[in-house]
């Protein structure tokens, strides 16, 4: 039965990501044409091509505009239509954390959508503003392709609508099957199917409601479940499978490919002990693929899980391992490691580093350690500080260590621009606060740090790769990037997966 | 015991504060050492609790790592210095005697080397010493170079294109000469190989200072994380309600068994042993990258003349055509070659003396009316303009196109003896009369190096092959790459074409290594990524290179190579294993120091430590010991690359595999001591 579910799985995700990536490519190609016609339309200057932090620029006043506009209509939300349960405006630090929590991809909330926000809010706020990020997330992945293809980076604006056009059918797609199943799709309940679909679709993991997609509303069946898994992990993949058909560097792709997968596999196995249930498997490869992919969403509680089963989502969590990578930019993630991978297997072998014909120096190296370590440096520094505080010795102190690894998990996921969450862990203000801080400081470092380094690779002259030169996608080299990767995040994080999960493991 | 003094002094100069603002990670390692005495100085006071006892036995182990840190450096720096020390003698009394033109009876004005600029005249008679870098403009003297390059045979210096550069430090013998001065003081030859392997001055390569930066971001990522587990210690701690696992000393000891302070002590003395190994070779580097670069070559360009063969190509015989003596066709090979300064001219001369007596003398009466035209690379024939005729010696396919601007062709036979003499190895030049056509063919030979086919060996075995550059023709050159042992040769080169070369080689994403000594090897020189100008060459070959080899022995580019990779495996293999050891002490020491309040967690301690200060102190003790044990590998570089199969698969072994298992056998030994 097991066995059977796992080859479904496999089966459909492959599938998946093979279609999905015919048609990303589609977009990336065919389609750009009318995509700039339509960005020029809406902006004079939106054909001049950008440079890297002109780019960031622009990604960053969308994602500031999403902000601000999930912020005000959230806390103004008794003002506006679409509001059947007369429902009050958020106080305004709940109201900043979810415009911070959309705008950061991170959909880490506080309370209860379906109790607390409008329809209006969970509608035109928090699912357009999905969409909204899901493309700026998209456009910082069409920028590290250019860059990886020495092309200008072209145009922010009119990458962040290829974003859009990229997303807006697949959403379409799976809220149709997802409809189909009997998840909600009207006037008085409110869009969930479509509200669930691009939340899987852009990777941002809100839920329409707090139990998010363990509850039957969003994800009803095992139909729902396999479609909702196959685009999870399909999307991300078929993002890292275009890139590498347009680098023409399909075996180093697939070999990587072949590396996320197994380590998923591991993974899940892990997961899934002590799991009852028939849906045991698809829980376990949803709670791995969303903690990599920065998804956050949740098909099973995370309390639900033994406590040894949720030490590899732990330590993709907390380091931000990008296995599967995020929709989109998570591509650059993943080359960022096997980046680092390389720059030492090339010194082991005497030859000055250089990956997929780029020279690495210092510049590109720069931008890269802020995209992986920033993010880790600042979940450390938060949890010294929210563990010795007064909310944080308290919650020590009724929860022991199960209370410890909530709390770690809350600030991983939100500086990771995750989003997953034990129960009700932002019960403090402090807490909250911490997460926005978290949330604004780790989008800013990844992203920032993604796209200056595709800026710095993407101004390097075309030089092709010696015959000499390492053999990055043999078996060795791909060895040596899954350990590095692991053991990187092993580096920095053990010391929390130590005082948290491992307490309770060994418990 | 000059040299322990010497070590000493800079240990203890590197110990102070202001050293400590040299790196990031230095000042980390110092102030982490500081705070510790300070802590157990406290402690001992009384002014805040603690065991002192306990407190100055782990400063005492922090400082450990400090000092080991300063005193490998100071090694390094010490046999850096020891080695510049000669140089340095010859650079600081240094006089000159400034005269304001190229005239050796013009007023002299004696200053210090120090005040002269470039285009200064200089004249430096018998016993001084030659103030400045630059070029003899006037005058012939021999030199004394032994300072610079360790060769204790004088050189003639004299106003021409081969001999002209003259060196600050070097003494002339006899005679006098004019120098006018190229390089002011501050960019001399001296300065520059000083510079090169000292300290603060030195160049450093990218890979060093990208490893730096790195280290930097670790150092800080460790800081905050070996914070943060003293702060969770101390909220469980708290929650428990018992004493603090990490004090000030345990957090600050955690931080320092954490942080890359191996790599971060080795990777300065990798840099100055680095350079100081080229030095040996008589190699000075002109930039970092350079020698950086050469790890990465996948080509070798050598000259054929005097790189792989003894350069002496010699005439060895005669092949008349037609109906002229071999005597007559002597004399007009001769007559032909008396401009030519080439040896393989000289020969032809001399070959014509010993086989016919025929003598130079002979042709002074003819002198008076003839054009000698000398040898370019460009024609590639050199000869002579009599009144009523031509002569005409050089390659075959040169001499075939100048015969066949004058309506004449080059007949079957001579190409047949052509061909031969090529195949053979030979170098053949042909001899033609712009009237009578084709007179013969002159037979040149030259031998091949001895060990030079082993050598190209070992170099296909890292992957890099060799090409031959030679202006001969394609089967000479063939014959010659055949018993050489070389992958590819380029045969009638000219400039331009080496360059092309070049270019489309590094187009192709290769890295291309040369050598040179010529003012026609300069263009390709530049383009060339690692370049290696012999001293004896031409100014502008000097320019144009980025590394000079004062020995002037274009093979010694293969020892670059090796220098080059050594480098950087040295830096690979000391980083991986720097960070494969962070992993081994993760697991041996959390365990360890918060089991006295998750008595669960000693479950994880393999070692069985018996109590966090055993822990840590162990820790210390290996952290501080690792430097040293590893310093002689900082030193004299990883073992030599015999290939690079398999090498990434070894080293991984070696260095990531090992350096994780090290410190638990490392660790555990110290615990049974």
């Amino acid at each position: 039965m097991m066995a059977l579910q796992a080859l479904i799985i496999f089966v459909s995700v492959i599938g998946a990501t093979f279609f999905i990536g015919q048609w990303v490519l589609l977009v990336e190609r065919g389609l750009s044409n009318p995509a700039h016609k339509l960005g020029k339309f809406l902006l004079k200057f939106a054909s001049a091509p950008m440079q890297a932090w002109q780019y960031l620029g622009v990604l960053f006043v969308v994602s500031g505009l999403v902000a601000a506009i999930t912020c005000a209509t959230a806390a103004m939300q008794q003002y506006l239509p679409y509001n059947p349960l007369q429902l009050p405006g958020l106080d305004w630090l709940p109201a900043i954390h979810l415009g911070l929590a959309v705008a950061t991809h991170t959909n880490l909330q506080p309370f209860a959508p379906e109790s607390s926000l409008s329809l209006f809010t969970q509608t035109f706020a928090v699912g357009v503003g999905n969409i909204l990020i899901g493309a700026v997330g998209i456009a910082a992945w069409l920028a590290v392709v250019r860059a990886l293809l020495r092309q200008p980076l072209g145009n922010a604006w009119a990458a962040i609508v290829q974003g859009i056009l990229i997303l807006l059918p697949l959403q379409f797609i799976l809220a149709a099957v997802l409809a189909s199943q009997g998840v909600a799709i009207n006037f008085y309940d409110g869009p969930v199917a479509l509200f669930a679909a691009g939340s899987i679709v852009t990777g941002a993991g809100a839920g329409w409601v707090g139990t998010g997609f363990t509850s039957a509303i969003q994800n009803p069946n095992f139909i729902t479940d396999i479609a909702s898994l196959s685009f999870l992990v399909g999307v991300p993949m078929a993002f890292w499978w275009v890139t590498g058909h347009l680098l023409k560097r399909m075996v180093l792709f697939s070999g990587i490919a072949a590396g996320i997968i197994i380590i998923l596999a591991i993974f899940t196995t892990v997961s899934q002990q002590g799991l009852a249930g028939s849906s045991a498997t698809s829980q376990a490869l949803w709670l791995n693929t969303t903690a990599g992919s920065g998804n956050g969403s949740l098909n099973a509680p995370i309390e639900k899980f033994s406590s040894s089963g949720i030490l590899p989502a732990f330590l993709t969590l907390l380091a931000g391992l990008p296995l599967p990578p995020p929709v989109g930019f998570g591509v650059g993630l993943v080359l960022i490691y096997f980046m680092s991978a390389v720059y030492l297997a090339c010194l082991m072998v005497g030859r000055s580093p250089s990956f997929m014909g780029f020279k690495i120096t210092v510049q590109q190296l720069i931008p890269a350690a802020v995209a992986v370590l920033g993010p880790q440096i600042i979940i450390l520094m938060a949890s010294a500080f929210v563990l010795t505080s007064a909310p944080g010795l308290q919650i020590l102190n009724s929860q022991g260590a199960q209370g410890a690894s909530a709390l770690l998990w809350m600030l991983g996921s939100s500086a990771q621009n995750n989003g997953s969450a034990y129960q009700l862990t932002l019960t403090d203000p402090l807490f909250l606060q911490a997460s926005c801080v978290l949330m604004l400081l780790g989008r800013l470092m990844t992203l920032g740090g993604i796209l200056l380094w595709a800026g710095q690779l993407g101004k390097q002259k075309d030089a092709p790769v010696a015959p000499s030169a390492i053999n990055e996608q043999g078996p060795v080299m791909l060895s040596f990037w899954l350990l590095a990767t692991l053991a990187g995040g092993m580096l920095s994080v053990f010391p929390l997966i130590l005082l948290g999960p491992i307490l309770t493991a060994l418990k | 015991m000059k040299k322990l003094w010497t070590v000493l002094r800079l240990t203890a100069e590197g110990l102070l504060p202001g050293a400590a603002l040299g790196s990031p990670m230095r000042l980390l390692v110092w102030t982490a050492t500081v705070v510790c005495l300070g802590w157990a100085s406290a402690n001992s006071l009384g002014w805040v609790a603690g065991n002192a006892i306990q407190s100055w036995t782990m400063a005492g182990w922090v400082s450990l790592t400090l000092i080991f840190t300063v005193l490998c450096e100071a090694i390094a720096e010490g046999l850096s210095r020891q080695q510049t020390s000669s140089l340095r003698a010859a650079r600081s009394s240094l006089n000159a005697n400034k005269i304001a033109t190229a005239d050796p009876k013009a007023p002299i004005e004696k200053i210090s080397a120090t005040s002269l600029k470039a285009g200064d005249y200089v004249i430096v008679n018998t016993g001084e010493i030659i103030p400045a870098d630059g070029a003899v403009v006037e005058g012939i003297a021999m030199v004394d170079e032994s300072a610079l390059t360790g060769e204790s045979a004088p050189v003639i210096r004299e106003p021409s294109d081969e001999r002209a550069a003259v060196t600050a430090g070097t003494r002339v013998l006899s005679d006098w000469i004019i120098v006018q001065v190229r390089a002011a003081s501050g960019e001399s030859f001296l300065d520059k190989m000083i510079a090169m392997v000292e300290g603060s001055k030195r160049s450093r390569t990218p890979t060093e200072t990208a490893i730096g930066t790195i280290l930097t971001l670790l150092t800080a990522l460790f800081l905050v994380l070996s914070i943060t587990i003293a702060c969770l210690g101390h909220a469980w701690a708290q929650v428990k309600d018992s004493p603090s696992p990490l004090g000030v000393i345990s957090t600050v000891g955690l931080f320092l068994c954490l942080a890359p302070t191996t790599i971060g002590a080795l990777l300065p003395i990798v840099g100055i042993s680095g350079m100081l190994r080229l030095m040996k070779s008589n190699i000075i580097a002109k930039s970092g990258q350079a020698v950086e670069a050469a790890g990465n070559v996948d080509i070798m360009m050598l000259d054929k003349t005097g790189t792989i063969t003894m350069g002496d190509r010699q005439a060895r015989e005669f092949y008349p055509y037609g109906d002229i003596t071999e005597r007559e066709f002597a004399s007009q090979a001769q007559l032909t070659s008396m401009a030519d300064t080439t040896p393989e001219g000289r020969s032809i001369v001399i070959l014509a003396k010993e086989r016919f007596g025929l003598r130079q003398e002979q042709f002074d009466k003819e002198k008076q009316n003839v054009v000698f035209i000398a040898f370019t690379s460009v024609t590639r024939m050199s000869g002579v303009d009599l009144p009523e005729r031509k002569l005409r010696k050089g390659a075959a396919a040169a001499v075939e196109q100048w015969l066949k601007n004058h309506n004449l062709s080059l007949p079957t036979e001579v190409k047949e003896w052509v061909d031969k003499i090529s195949m053979e190895g030979g170098t053949p030049l042909v001899l033609a009369d712009s009237v009578k056509g084709a007179l013969g063919v002159i037979a040149l030979r030259d031998i091949v190096k001895g060990g030079l086919r082993e050598r190209f060996e070992e170099l296909r075995r890292l992957k890099i092959e060799t090409v031959m550059v030679t202006g001969d023709n394609p089967l000479t050159a063939a014959a010659v790459a055949a018993q050489a042992g070389v992958d590819r040769f380029i045969a009638q080169a000219t400039p331009e074409m080496k360059l092309n070369y070049i270019r489309q080689l590094q187009a192709q994403g290769r890295t291309v290594a040369m050598s040179g000594d010529g003012t026609n090897d300069a263009p390709a020189l530049a383009q060339a990524d690692v370049a290696l100008a012999m001293n004896s060459g031409t100014q502008a070959a000097k320019e144009a290179g980025n590394l000079i080899d004062l020995d002037s022995n274009p093979t010694k580019l293969i020892e670059v190579v090796h220098i080059g990779k050594q480098n950087l495996i040295t830096i690979g293999a000391l980083t991986t294993f720097s960070l494969a050891n962070d992993i081994a002490k993760f697991f041996t020491l959390l365990p360890a120091t918060l089991a006295t309040l998750f008595p669960s967690l000693s479950g994880l301690d393999i070692i069985g430590f018996q109590s966090p200060t055993e822990a840590l102190r162990i820790a210390l003790i290996f952290n501080a010991l690792i430097i040293p044990l590893l310093l002689p590998l900082a030193l004299w570089g990883s073992p030599k690359a015999q290939k690079t199969d398999g090498l990434l698969v070894r080293h991984l072994l070696v260095y990531g595999v090992g350096g994780t298992v090290a410190p638990f056998a490392i660790m555990y030994i110290i615990k049974l001591l």
